[in-house]
């Protein structure tokens, strides 16, 4: 089975940073469902509290975690580990290594690796650096603020020698019959999730107004099938991305709400992305 | 430097610095930006996200400017060179965000808002606090014309009349509607778990916010 790991860099100063709690979870669940081996949580250590205990506990299970801050380093470290070679490693992050190997080791011989950055620079540039996939995190507002992240990611890896070929977006989203009733289920749950997280950040309690406005105009994928399809491709289209992740059903939500939607994203959302996609010279409106 | 069009320094170039930074060189100013190193470090990000904008060290940047932003983690502020913000206009755009800062019993429990601390630190400098409480992608997507209908409001506190109408100059070319608050204590009410946090109204909601206080 395809091994994929996503690593999310978080260092969000404003009200964004409702993603962290929210999509490493998700990572985490998506890590559990393709049995990958190995999971690194590039995040500020001081971040741990937000992270749903059980789940790691779960995770830890199957997956060796690393928690490291922010550092080239760390970054460093880990690409050196996923040769899967013996590693011999002298840093200020952590104790020495001598020739020290890891396993088991992978059928495949790589475990495929990207970095997720939320709209740092310098998370892009790291990533380009080290030569990892890009993910864009992008989890609220418009998507069309990364278009110069995907430039500058193109342009580092130039610089760095390392390939540029694989730059994926994850964004949340829901999808429903149609609009109306896929709304009108993920709004609790969206309120329920972004408020929890909101009292220990501070910010606000989510507005209805505020959920619609980030649907039209922000990076929520909620609605038709139709509707999602057509918003997904637009945002490919512009970022010039190959890879789109959609993070569904965040808060809590009726299983068959969930099982639903996972039957209407395969059977009719991504034919529909891929054949408004077929058509370059046709811009998705 | 002019009297005329000031020029702004930003210091980080992280999400927030690099979205007032493209608000800011939009609005026609001369803007430096400098990260937590040299202009080397960030010149590739720099040219490509914020192009327009010079990159710099912190030093340099405050050098040219007539108007300095603070756009860094909170934690972060003694790192900034304090006698070169002599008698600068500094704009606190930070905010203490403990996920990014780590516990700090200087912002967990202070005895005043977080941007008194940062004036009193910075003491020849005239601080004024502004452009924080609003999410950068907000500021990136809001941002409209004088009188455009919808349009956003940036509340400021500033313990000088005239420091606090220079900002509300640069806030509206920036393309939001400037609404004075009151003294530095008063911007209490904008740091996180207040009422005004996250806010991204327009001026006569954020008003009654303020009335209702």
């Amino acid at each position: 089975m395809a091994k994929a790991i996503n690593i999310f860099e978080w260092n969000c100063p404003t009200t964004s940073a409702v993603g962290q709690d929210h999509i490493t979870r998700i990572v985490v669940v998506k890590l559990l469902l393709i049995d990958n081996l190995i999971a690194i949580f590039d995040i500020d250590k001081t971040s741990w509290p937000f992270l749903d205990t059980s789940l790691i506990l779960q995770a830890g299970k199957y997956l060796d975690i690393f928690a490291c801050h922010k550092h080239n380093a760390c970054l460093a470290l880990f690409a050196e580990i996923l040769k899967e070679k013996p590693v011999s490693w002298a840093g200020k992050t952590r104790a020495a290594l001598d020739n020290a190997d890891i396993y088991p080791k992978t059928e495949s011989g790589h475990i495929h690796t990207s970095i997720g950055v939320g709209g740092s620079p310098q998370s892009v540039v790291r990533a380009a650096r080290y030569g990892f996939p890009l993910m864009l995190a992008v989890i609220g507002g418009a998507p069309d603020r990364f278009i110069p992240y995907v430039e500058l990611y193109k342009q580092a890896a130039a610089e760095f020698g390392t390939s540029s070929d694989e730059i994926g977006i994850h964004s949340p989203g829901f999808i429903a019959d149609t609009d109306e009733e896929a709304a009108n289920i993920a709004w609790p749950a969206h309120k329920t999730n972004f408020d929890r997280i909101g009292r220990t950040r501070g910010w606000p309690p989510v507005t209805r107004e505020q959920f619609d406005h980030e649907i039209a105009h922000g990076s929520l994928y909620i609605g038709s099938p139709e509707t999602v399809a057509r918003k997904m491709a637009k945002t490919i289209q512009m970022l010039g991305v190959n890879r789109f992740d959609l993070v569904y059903g965040g808060g809590p939500m009726p299983a068959s709400a969930r099982t639903h939607m996972i039957e209407l994203y395969a059977k009719k959302v991504i034919p529909r992305v891929r054949e408004l996609l077929a058509e370059p010279s046709k811009k998705v409106a | 430097m002019s009297a005329a069009v000031p020029t702004i320094a930003i210091l980080g170039a992280g999400k927030l610095g690099t979205v007032l930074a493209n608000l800011a060189i939009k609005a026609g100013y001369t803007v430096y930006i400098a990260g937590s190193g040299s202009a080397e470090k960030i010149a590739l990000s720099t040219a490509i996200v914020t192009p327009g904008a010079i990159a710099a060290s912190s030093a340099d940047a405050i050098s040219h400017a007539d108007i300095v932003i603070l756009a860094l983690p909170l934690s972060k502020y003694r790192s900034i060179p304090r006698e070169a913000l002599t008698d600068k206009l500094v704009i606190d755009a930070m905010n203490y965000w403990w996920e990014v800062d780590g516990r700090d019993n200087e912002f967990e429990h202070p005895p005043t808002s977080s941007s008194e601390l940062v004036q009193a630190y910075f003491s020849d400098a005239r601080v004024v606090k502004a452009l924080s409480h609003m999410g950068y992608h907000h500021l990136h997507d809001e941002a409209r014309p004088s009188g455009a209908p919808g349009r956003k409001a940036i509340a400021i506190a500033a313990n000088d009349t005239a420091d606090s109408s220079i900002v509300a100059k640069l806030v509206d070319t920036l393309g939001f509607d400037p609404v004075p608050i009151g003294p530095l204590a008063a911007g209490k009410i904008l740091e996180p778990h207040q009422p005004l946090f996250g806010a991204d109204i327009d001026a006569t909601a954020m008003r009654a916010v303020l009335q209702r206080k």
